[in-house]
């Protein structure tokens, strides 16, 4: 490739010749004249400068001239003289600003201390504040809470004051009422007393009467005994016995003369039935006279009925209301014959009077169920119940003057005297007879099951109790032992408080069973004497028997009530 | 064709580190209207040969404008800057020729064969009387960077169609032009190198990118393929200038000139890049190699004097 050397070559060679002879000298000739043009900067500045510097110089020289009079010594010397002045009062000057910068730095220390003393006098000053403002709070709260107990204390002195005002008037009032009492009970005993008193002269002149009477007329019965009828024997003389009979129980319990002047007849069929009542009958009562039937029931009533004797009907006269539950037992008073008792479920006895029908009574106090009642006097009851105590109730007072713990719930009592002595019959088999001076038991009869009613012989010495094993029992009252026991196949004793009764002469027992028969059994040899059945269709609750023997009253559960006779 | 690379680097290197000392000489008539005491000095500069006068006429302007100011510290010019023409030997320079053509161009034919004598090559600087029929005036930068793309552009139609100029990015045309500026010889090869390549299966461009400038006559361009593929054999340079010389010929003929061309080569002499290379020299390695950075041939003719 030879041209291509010669290629090389020849531009070798033009480089060389063009570039390299030339780069260097016109590299330093620009150089040159850049220095050069800076150089001519420099110049023309300086030649400015010059020319203030001339016209600087000429404006002096025209100065200087105007100060030419004096000749240059002299001059500089005045010159001098003005500098040496110039520099004296520049000494002076400063000496008085060193001064002067010193009092003021004094100065500026002062106030600080009293700028400080300042500020701390302000606080102070803000709390002396806010401690007066909370003082005075207080001040007014306890100012304000003086005047309200004052006004509290002031109000309780007004109370204070009515009320003493008040309590002298009542003072005053009872002391009156006290008064008054005294007198009305003086008034009062002068009364009974003058009561009791004319009750015990006309009783007198009433027995002599009587004792007369009945001499006269015992001599007319012995001999009309055989041929005249029963019925107007008892009519005429139940009148007498009963007089008899309430003359006897005046409060002494001795043996009478067992010669009973009724006639006590088995009754062979039911001669009246009916209905009373809306519900279960539970207790039936004859009243002394014997012309009163009263029964009671879970309609909570007590309806008194009248018996015809003559043609055997059976009326109600009134119904006494106030029970607040079943009745369970009625007792008519034997002394005046113008009270009954009832005792109910609702806890209470309550006594009417007879003529008015009105509630004279009403006595609680138990804290269950009364299972039976009985007066004991025509003032004092005895009532039983299921709360196992027995109760006396004084009639004057009203209120229960002894309470006897039986332990076990009374279903039925009676009174043995009229002091007070009971003898109950007890859930728990036994019988308890009860001290009229102590509350304790004086003996208790052990009998093979719970007892559900008691009754008692007008002498007292016999007693018959119907127990749940189906059987009465007669005990003697002497020493206390049973003597007979009754029971018949078909009788069954279905409840708790099943009454049984003797007859009014002691010569028979009845009672009511469970299959709505009626059993009468002979007492002195302990034989069944009669069934009545076929008449009731229920339990046969309580049984009653006429006080002249000839009329058996019985009521069932299912409200019936039924009078046997002949 | 393969050729050693050493060679072909140490050549474009070469190429590329060409310097022209110029001197910048104030006109006579500019020079009475100078507002200082003193009158400028010229303006040396060595200016790269393939790099063209709108670069650097900036630095001219500033250097002559100085001498126009009121005094040294007023910043307006007095001088416009369009008004400023170059000249040599009272030939207004076109601002389109890269520098190193110019100076072969004019330089060469005025004076007898050696043009060492010509440097520096003394160029007067005018401010005033612009030849408006004979110069466009001098534009910015950007004018000149877009001639550069277009004759580039123009040179690659002719090489490969167009076809690699146009695949390459902005960037890189940029880059073309940046280097070219700067002077920075490695970032513009790696993108001529592309440029350089062959395309449609060629071992050779299609056409060769020249011109032939001849004083005072328009610059020639032909068509001329670097092989011919009927005789099989790679074209010179002598082939290049002989085929274009006679087609000149024929032109003018054609068109009844009165003076025909001489197409006698032994009456010139042929400088590209300031040197005479060999005739026998192939085409296709001098347009690789030995063209100018917008990938043209620009090959002047001096006529031989007659001694």
């Amino acid at each position: 490739m030879e041209w291509k050397q010669k290629i090389f070559n020849q531009l070798q060679e033009r480089n060389r010749q063009e570039r390299d002879v030339y780069a260097e000298i016109v590299k330093h000739y620009n150089r040159l004249t850049e220095n050069y043009s800076t150089i001519l900067v420099r110049c023309t500045d300086q030649e400015r400068d010059i020319l203030t510097l001339r016209q600087e110089n000429t404006d002096l020289q025209k100065n200087s001239v105007s100060v030419a009079g004096l000749p240059v010594n002299d001059k500089i010397k005045t010159l001098e003289n003005d500098y040496m002045k110039a520099k004296d009062e520049i000494l002076t000057l400063l000496r008085e600003r060193g001064d002067m910068t010193k009092e003021v730095i004094s100065l500026s220390r002062l106030v600080k201390e009293r700028d400080e003393k300042l500020y701390s006098e302000q606080n102070r000053n803000q709390i002396l504040t806010k401690e007066n403002v909370s003082l005075r709070q207080r001040l007014e709260s306890a100012e304000d809470q003086l005047s309200a107990l004052k006004k509290v204390n002031e109000t309780i002195h007004d109370e204070f004051q009515a009320l003493q005002l008040a309590y002298t008037q009542l003072e005053e009032r009872q002391k009156e009422l006290d008064a008054t009492i005294a007198v009305l009970r003086q008034r009062m005993t002068e009364k009974i007393e003058k009561k009791c008193n004319a009750l015990d002269e006309e009783v007198k002149l009433h027995e002599k009467r009587m004792e007369e009477d009945v001499k006269r007329k015992l001599e007319e019965a012995k001999s009309d005994f055989m041929t005249s009828t029963l019925s107007n024997l008892m009519t005429s003389t139940t009148a007498s016995i009963t007089h008899l009979r309430n003359a006897n129980l005046d409060g002494k319990a001795h043996l009478t003369p067992t010669i009973d002047f009724m006639k006590v007849i088995i009754p062979k069929k039911a001669i009246v039935k009916w209905d009373c009542g809306d519900n279960e009958l539970h207790a039936i009562q004859f009243h002394p006279s014997g012309s009163l039937i009263a029964t009671g029931g879970s309609d909570r009533k007590i309806h008194i009925w009248e018996l015809n004797a003559h043609n055997n009907q059976v009326q109600q006269v009134y119904v006494l209301t106030g029970n607040n539950s079943t009745v369970t037992a009625i007792d008519f008073d034997n002394e005046n014959a113008n009270l009954i008792l009832g005792c109910s479920e609702d806890f209470a006895c309550r006594v009417w009077g007879l003529g008015d029908q009105r509630l004279r009574h009403t006595l609680t106090g138990h804290g269950a169920k009364v299972f039976c009642a009985k007066f004991v006097t025509a003032t004092l009851i005895a009532s039983g119940s299921q709360d196992r105590t027995l109760k006396l109730w004084d009639l004057q007072n009203r209120q229960c003057v002894r309470t006897l713990f039986a332990g076990s719930k009374c279903h039925d009592l009676v009174a043995h005297d009229a002091s007070g002595s009971l003898i109950s019959g007890h859930f728990d088999k036994k019988i308890r007879f009860w001290d009229a001076r102590n509350d304790s038991t004086k003996c208790e009869l052990q009998l093979q099951a719970a007892v559900t009613s008691l009754s008692i012989n007008r002498e007292k010495q016999l007693l018959l109790a119907c127990s749940r094993d189906d059987t009465l029992k007669l005990i003697e009252l002497r020493e206390n032992r049973v003597i007979q026991t009754f029971s018949h196949d078909d009788f069954k004793v279905a409840s708790d408080t099943i009454k049984a009764v003797l007859s009014p002469d002691c010569a028979y027992a009845c009672a009511g069973g469970n299959d709505g028969s009626v059993f009468i059994w002979n007492t002195t040899n302990g034989k069944i004497e009669k069934v009545l059945n076929k008449e009731h269709s229920s339990i046969v609750n309580a049984v009653a028997w006429h006080p002249e023997g000839r009329f058996i009253a019985s009521c069932e559960k299912q409200r019936r009530a039924i009078l046997w006779g002949e | 064709m393969s050729t050693s690379s050493i060679d072909d680097k140490d050549i474009t290197r070469e190429l590329w580190q060409s310097r022209l000392p110029i001197c910048f000489i104030l006109s006579d008539e500019d020079m009475s209207k100078v507002n200082r005491s003193e009158s400028p000095e010229p303006l040396y500069l060595m200016l790269s040969r393939h790099s063209y006068f709108p670069c650097i006429i900036e630095k001219i302007f500033r250097y002559y404008s100085t001498y126009y100011k009121g005094n040294l510290n007023d910043q307006t010019n007095s001088i416009n800057l369009n008004n400023l023409w170059l000249e040599y030997e009272s030939i207004p320079l076109k601002w389109h020729y890269p520098i190193g053509l110019l100076y072969d161009l004019y330089t060469s034919s005025l004076s007898s064969s050696s043009s060492v004598s010509h440097l520096p090559w003394q160029i007067i600087v005018h401010l005033s009387k612009f030849p408006e029929n004979e110069l466009i005036r001098f534009p910015d930068i950007e004018s000149i960077e877009a001639h550069y793309m277009t004759t580039l552009k123009e040179a690659d139609a002719l090489k490969h169609k167009g076809q690699i100029i146009g695949d390459m990015q902005k960037r890189d045309h940029k880059q073309l032009w940046n280097s070219l500026l700067q002077d920075k010889y490695e970032a513009f090869w790696n993108i001529n190198i592309k440029l350089m390549s062959y395309t449609d299966n060629l071992q050779y461009f299609r056409y060769i990118p020249f011109r032939i400038y001849i004083l005072d006559k328009p610059f020639m361009q032909k068509l001329f393929s670097p092989y011919d593929i009927e005789q099989n054999k790679w074209m010179t340079l002598y082939d290049l200038l002989q085929y274009t010389l006679n087609h000149e010929v024929q032109c003018e003929k054609l068109a009844n000139e009165k003076k025909i061309l001489n197409n006698n080569i032994e009456n010139y002499r042929v400088i590209i890049h300031g040197v005479q290379p060999p005739l026998h020299s192939p085409i296709q390695w001098l347009s690789e190699y030995f063209s100018y950075p917008d990938n043209f041939l620009h090959i002047c003719l001096i006529e031989n004097q007659m001694r």
